[in-house]
């Protein structure tokens, strides 16, 4: 006989496969669907509940209430993991990779002792948030051999990868558009990687947001190393 | 009888338009981000002439005149390459990898999946570093005949 889902593991599952789907595949109803029930698990279980509100106020787009929710969680709850990781997840999918950033260490400090512990989740977390040396710590087996040749003759730091970040998320929080997965493809022959993310835009406007993109790298003094071997491209999801 | 990178780009956007089949969408792209190539042969002339820097034409001469664009340095000592020009000369390379990038998937990752909007927003892109590379090259052109 099938057992019966907890409210918590119902709301979280579709929540995943909503995030999966890209908020702007998501109509106002469904939205509001999930803030309901969200409302109603608070009331039963205020930690989860702390949790489910930020991940909701991420769908809608509303940094500020995400980031209360999220605190909320954390206060109540320091060290859980599950807070920890769907803060780092509701900043990223918002464009702010720095505090996701800041967020993931907390999350991988008590894992120092135990690499290649994390899931594919955490693997695509990680890789969304530039932190492709740290996936590979981590999560190596969900690495493909190529990649790990591409970082390894060209020594490429997360450091160096950084300010490509920072430029993405300038533009992802002035334009308003939230992303939803990343893919990692490498060109062997040119030691290049190339790492896509996926933003809730049209094909046209992910192609503006490129060219800004471009223009916001241009003012920057990037290392010579992250020009010849790394780069982020943005596509329609 | 020769084409010119503008040909190359139409070509793009017309197999976009009619596209049914992912090969086709896989064609566009790749055409559009040889459009882009092509067109910034002249930019890379241009730019011989006035930073001495050429790219050679051993293997991985796309992505050597590539990075020369996106590592363009800010003070070249010329004037006719001020630092305005000398940022979009690297946001120029920028764009072209990110392009090269959504090309090589295109032509090499026949296994991951390739949508419409992978080719639409390299159309997009290929655009709009065209515009550009043109716009430059223009600017470039004029101070040298002055």
């Amino acid at each position: 006989m099938p057992v019966k889902q907890s409210i918590k593991s119902q709301l979280f599952d579709r929540l995943n496969e909503a995030l999966a789907r890209g908020r702007h595949n998501l109509t106002a109803f469904e939205i509001k669907g999930f803030e309901r029930d969200a409302k109603a698990l608070l009331k039963v279980d205020t930690i989860q509940g702390y949790i489910a509100m930020g991940s909701v106020s991420s769908l809608k787009m509303d940094v500020d209430e995400s980031i209360r929710w999220h605190e909320l969680a954390l206060k109540s709850a320091p060290t859980s993991f599950e807070a920890i990781f769907n803060y780092a997840a509701s900043m990223a999918g918002l464009g702010k990779f720095s505090v996701a950033r800041n967020l993931t260490n907390r999350l991988l400090e008590p894992l120092k002792s135990e690499p290649a512990t994390l899931s594919q989740t955490g693997h695509n977390f990680l890789l969304s948030t530039g932190q492709i040396n740290k996936a590979l710590k981590y999560c190596s087996s969900h690495m493909t051999e190529p990649l790990i040749n591409v970082l390894t003759s060209s020594q490429l730091s997360d450091e160096e990868i950084e300010p490509y970040f920072d430029a993405l998320e300038s533009i992802i929080i002035k334009s308003k558009v939230s992303v939803s997965l990343v893919d990692l493809i490498v060109d062997e022959d040119d030691e290049c990687i190339y790492l896509t993310q996926y933003v809730s835009a049209s094909p046209e406007q992910a192609g503006s947001l490129s060219m800004e993109l471009a223009e916001a790298l241009s003012c920057l003094e990037l290392s010579s190393k992250a020009v010849r071997h790394f780069t982020v491209t943005l596509n329609a999801a | 009888m020769s084409i010119t990178y503008q040909d190359l780009y139409d070509f793009s956007c017309s197999i976009f338009d009619a596209q049914t089949l992912e090969v086709e969408l896989r064609a566009a792209c790749s055409s559009a981000y040889y459009a882009v190539w092509h067109c910034s042969d002249e930019l890379d002339k241009l730019l011989i002439d006035s930073s001495g820097q050429a790219s050679s034409d051993k293997g991985g001469v796309h992505i050597e005149r590539i990075n020369k664009f996106a590592g363009f340095p800010l003070n070249t000592n010329q004037d006719r390459v001020s630092p305005e020009r000398a940022r979009d000369i690297r946001a120029i390379g920028h764009m072209m990898k990110m392009i090269k990038g959504h090309r090589f998937k295109a032509d090499y990752k026949l296994d991951a999946d390739f949508s419409a909007s992978d080719c639409k927003v390299s159309i997009e892109g290929s655009n709009k570093a065209i515009d550009k590379i043109t716009q430059i090259c223009s600017l470039l052109q004029q101070v040298e005949a002055s």
